[in-house]
């Protein structure tokens, strides 16, 4: 890894250049307090001070609906989506980087998923630093920092940005504009490591996961499940929101007009009625304690046993998501208490 | 595809309603020629004669309200192989299905001329006068879903539908939460999807046309009604728009 500075001001003419060379994703503003990915569309468009957007990254590797495979008349089977161009997304904090890596795990597990490669190989990243609010949970989850994954990071100091790079793919970018790059100055370390102690003393909201998987096991049957689900909307928005949850559905449907049929998946969710379901009419989720409950059994505990790490990156958008207002962190509380 | 000579038969029958589902199909433009070229119209008792042909497929709007309406419902169904309820109107009764029960004196009150001769009863889905083979909702129908829908019932499947609610088919169109960041009423949590999240994705709140969801957490949604400054009558006005029979 390299580490090299820019100053801020020349941010837009790199991200200028990288949009002529790459197709470019970026982080705009959408509602008063919401941010969404967009295709670059010019600086000015570009928010580098926000924290989450509604959508995770994940929708680029795994659309929200995507056509798998699909078969006209008596033609044979064509493999959907059309030829992608190698993407840059840009303003990637380290939680989603986090959540790419998952991710990039869940879809290599018994053989890589195609559909899923298809586009994440040709994507690359330039993160991002940020200051954290009252939904950030990273540093409860280990995920405040991040060393691989990205083609560059930047970190935002007073006058400059202190960029990590990590990969030939970052070097290239840094190279489409070489002038805009020098090596950091001792002054501009020291800032970048009271940058970090500063930002450490900013995290207000903690999760203690010590022990989390089994004392979820242990308290399978609480009474706590029971009362969120009370609460709970079972409206899967803290699902589709959450930039490690990977369940989809397939299914075929034909269009009367081309005459098309498409084997499509789309994203699911465990909060789903019909998620458990299977042929024969059992459910093996019916209940809604059941299916809250299982949510939080898979982050914590179901992907740990395969990978080695819980699939919560403390993101912050289920919390800050959830229309009502039910919160991880309250939610673990009560299970400690 | 079929040939000309094997076009499956369709029929479109409105009973009583605005006819805003027949009009959706209209508006298909283009598509509508395709459709006309895949299937035989047979009926459209808005704008044609019958040619007295039966229908394979029967599409009904409206709900079932005036005299008459139920015998042809009956006499339909026994010449149909699948009778499709369109329209929220005749999935559930609709709008027009709220509100009291007692109605004595309001054809008089609204038609003072004609009222006297015009037999109309409380509104009724179809379902609850015949078996209906499949429900497609809306208020109106949503074009989109409803070629979806024929393309299975065309080859003779039962067609595949989203079965979440409609939170989800909002969030996977990338929409910010009406309801949490904007404090609206929103019943996206309980209601159906199907329609694309039409109306959160133009900053509207969801009035739940498409009607109950079958794991809708009716009382956590009022809870959150509550929170955000509703009273109790707008709460129930809110449900009672659409979402479940009056
Ligand atoms: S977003 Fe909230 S209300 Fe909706 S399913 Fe998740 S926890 Fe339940
Ligand atoms: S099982 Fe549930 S929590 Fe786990 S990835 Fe799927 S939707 Fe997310
Ligand atoms: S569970 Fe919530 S906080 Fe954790 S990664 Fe998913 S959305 Fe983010
Ligand atoms: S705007 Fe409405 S439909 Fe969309 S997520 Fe919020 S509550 Fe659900």
């Amino acid at each position: 890894m390299i580490y090299r500075t820019m100053i801020k001001k020349t941010l837009p003419r790199f991200l200028d250049t990288v949009n002529k060379n790459y197709r470019l994703i970026v982080p705009e503003q959408k509602g008063k307090e919401t941010y969404t990915f967009k295709p670059y569309s010019g600086f000015s468009n570009v928010a580098t001070e926000f924290l989450r957007t509604i959508i995770p990254p994940k929708q680029f590797f795994l659309p929200p609906k995507e056509d798998l495979f699909h078969v006209s008349g008596t033609s044979d089977i064509e493999v959907g989506a059309e030829e992608e161009p190698f993407s840059i997304i840009f303003g990637l904090h380290s939680c989603d980087l986090h959540g790419i890596d998952i991710l990039d795990k869940a879809f290599s597990y018994g053989g890589k998923d195609t559909f899923y490669w298809r586009r994440r190989e040709k994507t690359g990243f330039i993160g991002l630093s940020c200051l954290p609010d009252k939904y950030c949970l990273c540093k409860s989850m280990h995920t405040d920092f991040i060393v691989d994954i990205y083609d560059l990071f930047l970190y935002t100091l007073d006058e400059v940005y202190m960029v990590s790079v990590r990969t030939a793919l970052g070097d290239d970018m840094l190279r489409l504009c070489p002038e805009l790059f020098r090596e950091p100055t001792g002054k501009e370390i020291a800032e970048y490591k009271d940058r970090i102690e500063e930002r450490e003393s900013m995290f207000t909201r903690i999760m203690d996961i010590t022990n989390l998987a089994d004392l979820l096991t242990l308290e399978y049957k609480s009474d706590v499940w029971e009362q969120y689900s009370h609460r709970c909307l079972f409206c899967g928005s803290c699902v589709m929101v959450c930039p490690t949850c990977q369940c989809f559905d397939v299914y075929d449907s034909t269009d009367l007009l081309t005459d098309i049929t498409v084997r499509w998946r789309r994203w699911d969710a465990c909060m789903r009625k019909d998620y458990a379901l299977v042929t024969g009419g059992h459910n093996f989720r019916g209940a809604r304690p059941e299916r809250f409950r299982f949510r939080y059994l898979h982050k914590e505990i179901g992907f740990a046993e395969m990978h080695g790490k819980a699939t919560c990156t403390g993101c912050g958008r289920c919390s800050e998501t959830c229309p009502a207002g039910i919160d991880m962190v309250e939610v673990v509380r009560s299970i400690r208490e | 595809m079929t040939k000309a000579k094997e076009k499956p038969r369709l029929g479109l029958y409105s009973l009583t309603s605005c006819s805003g589902d027949i009009l959706e199909i209209t508006n298909l433009e283009e598509d509508l020629l395709k459709l006309l070229d895949l299937v035989e119209v047979v009926d459209l008792n808005v704008a044609m004669p019958a040619t007295g042909m039966s229908p394979d497929i029967a599409l009904v709007e409206g709900a079932v309200t005036q005299a008459g309406e139920a015998g042809f419902l009956r006499g339909l169904r026994k010449k149909v192989k699948y009778l499709v309820a369109i329209g929220t109107c005749a999935c559930t009764g609709g709008v027009v299905a709220r509100g009291p029960k007692k109605r004595k004196g309001w054809l008089r009150d609204v038609y003072p001329e004609t009222g006297e001769g015009f037999i109309s009863g409380f509104p009724r889905p179809v379902s609850d006068v015949v078996p209906v083979d499949f429900s497609i909702p809306g208020c109106p129908i949503e074009k989109g879903y409803l070629m979806h829908c024929l393309g299975y019932l065309l080859r003779g499947v039962v067609p595949e539908v989203p079965n979440y609610p409609l939170c989800m088919e909002c969030k996977m169109k990338g929409n910010e939460c009406l309801l949490r960041y904007r404090g609206l009423p929103c019943l996206g949590p309980v209601t159906r999807a199907g329609c694309g999240a039409r109306q959160p994705s133009v900053g509207r709140p969801c009035d739940g046309c498409f009607g109950a969801y079958e794991d809708a957490n009716r009382e956590a949604l009022t809870e959150i009604f509550r929170q955000i400054g509703l009273g109790e009558d707008e709460i129930k006005k809110r449900f009672d728009l659409f979402w479940e029979r009056g």
